[in-house]
């Protein structure tokens, strides 16, 4: 046999860093419980404080388009054990439909445009041009939303109201919800654009990441056979990228859903009527509860912000599904080079 | 009889740094030449240049021309599609594309025009066999490529090359991620292979350059130190050089 370890003994003083492994064990073990904590208590308290307002509304809290704070200069009167202003309503059905349309409409809008901004930082651009063009896109993911807001609105909003919603008038006027009258500057289309605009470099530096990983043998054995730059893409490069860009645009859905100030700031806010085109003001969940506020806290029974409560639970909702189900689809992304 | 290589002056620069300087050399249509040297000598890059894969390196500049067969390969006219079809090659590790066995094979004639269904598995079938996977595959096209072992991998990259009816192959060092039998097997294809093909092999294995190859070209630091018929070359090399390389006191 070898003889044991030279100078074992010197080795005691280690077990003082045995018991910080132990120690730095449990304290990273408590410090990763916070966000899971900070999620369980934010949903707890969301759902306890729409809780009155939810059992009040029931499904109307869903299917309603009517949205008051009730008379604010009554007297309160009492329901269900609970203080009410008189005539007070709570239906998100606007705030609902408001959030679908403008995070909808934003992904159609934005993932073909996102796809074709990866495909040419990847593989079209010329080479010292692709690096500019992958940290353009990734600053522009990285620009605070007032800032889109705010261009938004002074820049964007007269553009698409004035020269852009008339043009489209002409030309699809027959067809229900992309034409009809233009009556406000901050409205769904001005909506759509911006957080077109704000979810594009997301999806983009996805799939542009996804892109990069296509196998480089894969793409040295095409060209090496004479296949365009085209045939390349479509039957190596687009089968790879498929799987993941169901992950990008939830991932861009996630944004849209949660968009709050650019939002609040283009999209008109309507309050208790459905956008009945494209060109309607809109209100979503997110830019609701920023943007009403302040107005609920003067309602002295404090239901109007137990109401708020309620949209943002359904928002948390929301955009959990949509988490899950980007880590769903990612979770099935590569892995399948075979089945093609 | 497919067409002979002829290298004239060819130099080529990465951002300014001389990869090759006026490398000159023949292969004769049907012969095989084995390129050999140490790591960085640029026999990579030589190959590369015979296939105009070399135009994707950022930086890249080269001087001089390769005529294949008649053809000039270092043209701006140079058809990089056509090129391509008439130089087949195999690389390192091997990488068919993540399809099925059969597709593999039959995407390169799909791409060329080929759609009818008989007689692209004439084609598979005749390209396959040609890469000695034929009876190890027969059965089983449906099947991903991935599930072959490496060797079977490789010689399915041969098949793919062949199906589009090269007129030249490139190998790069198509043995050195394969276990001994597997790499027998690819020799033994070169081998079978020689004059239907005029091939170019670029390999670190000095015994499988004179098993294998009529010619060698022994490449240091860019430069040509010397080609010649292979026996001759290994029996009695010209250079101080060479002789150092093949007895292992140079690496």
């Amino acid at each position: 046999m070898a003889d044991p370890v030279p100078g074992g003994e010197g080795m005691a003083p280690r077990r003082g860093w045995r018991r910080l492994d132990g120690t730095m064990a449990v304290a990273l073990g408590a410090a990763a419980l916070v966000p899971l904590v900070a999620a369980l208590g934010l949903a707890a308290y969301l759902g306890w404080s729409a809780y009155p307002v939810l059992r009040e509304m029931g499904l109307g809290f869903i299917t309603s388009t009517q949205w008051t704070l009730g008379n604010l200069y009554a007297q309160p009167i009492h329901r269900g054990g609970w203080a009410w202003m008189p005539g007070a309503q709570y239906g998100a059905a606007v705030f609902l439909v408001g959030t679908g349309l403008t995070s909808g409409l934003a992904l159609a809008l934005a993932t073909p445009w996102a796809f074709l901004v990866a495909a040419y930082a990847t593989f079209g651009a010329p080479p010292r041009a692709r690096k500019l063009l992958a940290a353009v896109v990734e600053t522009m993911a990285g620009i605070p939303s007032v800032v889109y807001g705010l261009w938004g609105f002074l820049a964007l909003a007269p553009v698409l109201t004035r020269v852009v919603a008339p043009a489209l008038n002409r030309l699809l006027t027959p067809l229900p919800f992309v034409s009809g009258p233009v009556e406000s500057e901050t409205n769904l289309l001005v909506a759509t654009v911006v957080l077109a605009l704000m979810i594009l470099p997301i999806e983009a530096a996805t799939l542009r990441a996804r892109m990069e990983r296509t196998p480089r043998d894969w793409l040295d054995g095409a060209r090496a056979l004479g296949w365009t730059q085209a045939e390349v893409f479509w039957h190596l490069v687009w089968p790879y990228v498929r799987t993941g860009l169901a992950g990008a645009m939830l991932l861009g859905l996630g944004r849209a859903l949660g968009e709050t100030m650019a939002v609040l700031m283009v999209s008109g806010n309507a309050l208790n009527v459905l956008p009945h085109d494209w060109y309607s003001p809109v209100a979503t969940l997110a830019a609701t509860i920023a943007g009403q506020l302040d107005s609920a806290l003067t309602d002295p029974t404090g239901m109007a912000v137990r109401a708020l409560g309620g949209l943002g639970l359904v928002l948390f909702a929301l955009t959990v599904v949509a988490n899950l189900a980007a880590r769903a689809v990612a979770g099935a992304g590569p892995g399948r080079r075979a089945a093609w | 009889m497919p067409p002979a290589i002829v290298v004239d002056r060819l130099s080529v620069w990465y951002d300014g740094v001389a990869a090759l300087r006026r490398i000159s050399l023949t292969v004769p249509g049907g012969a095989v030449l084995a390129v050999i040297g140490p790591s960085g000598c640029g026999k990579s890059t030589f190959l590369r240049v015979l296939n105009r894969l070399i135009d994707r390196v950022p930086g890249v500049r080269w001087e001089g021309q390769v005529y294949i067969g008649e053809d000039p390969v270092l043209s701006e006219r140079t058809d990089l599609t056509r090129l391509r079809q008439r130089v087949g090659m195999v690389f390192q590790r091997p990488n068919p594309f993540p399809f099925s066995i059969f597709d593999n094979v039959a995407y390169g004639p799909r791409l060329h025009g080929v759609h009818d269904p008989k007689a692209l598995r004439q084609v598979v079938e005749a390209s396959l066999k040609k890469a000695a996977l034929w009876d190890e595959v027969r059965g089983k096209l449906r099947r991903p490529a991935a599930t072959l072992s490496g060797g079977q991998q490789q010689r399915l990259c041969l098949a793919r090359a062949l199906a589009v009816d090269p007129e030249v192959l490139l190998m790069d060092e198509p043995t050195s991620a394969l276990d001994p039998v597997a790499a027998a097997r690819i020799e033994e294809l070169v081998v079978e292979l020689k004059g239907r093909y005029t091939m170019v092999v670029v390999t670190h294995n000095l015994q499988q350059a004179a098993r294998i190859s009529d010619f060698t070209a022994f490449l240091q630091k860019g430069e040509l130190v010397e080609v010649g018929e292979t026996r001759s070359m290994f029996t009695a090399p010209r250079d101080r050089r060479t002789e150092e390389y093949l007895t292992g006191r140079l690496e």
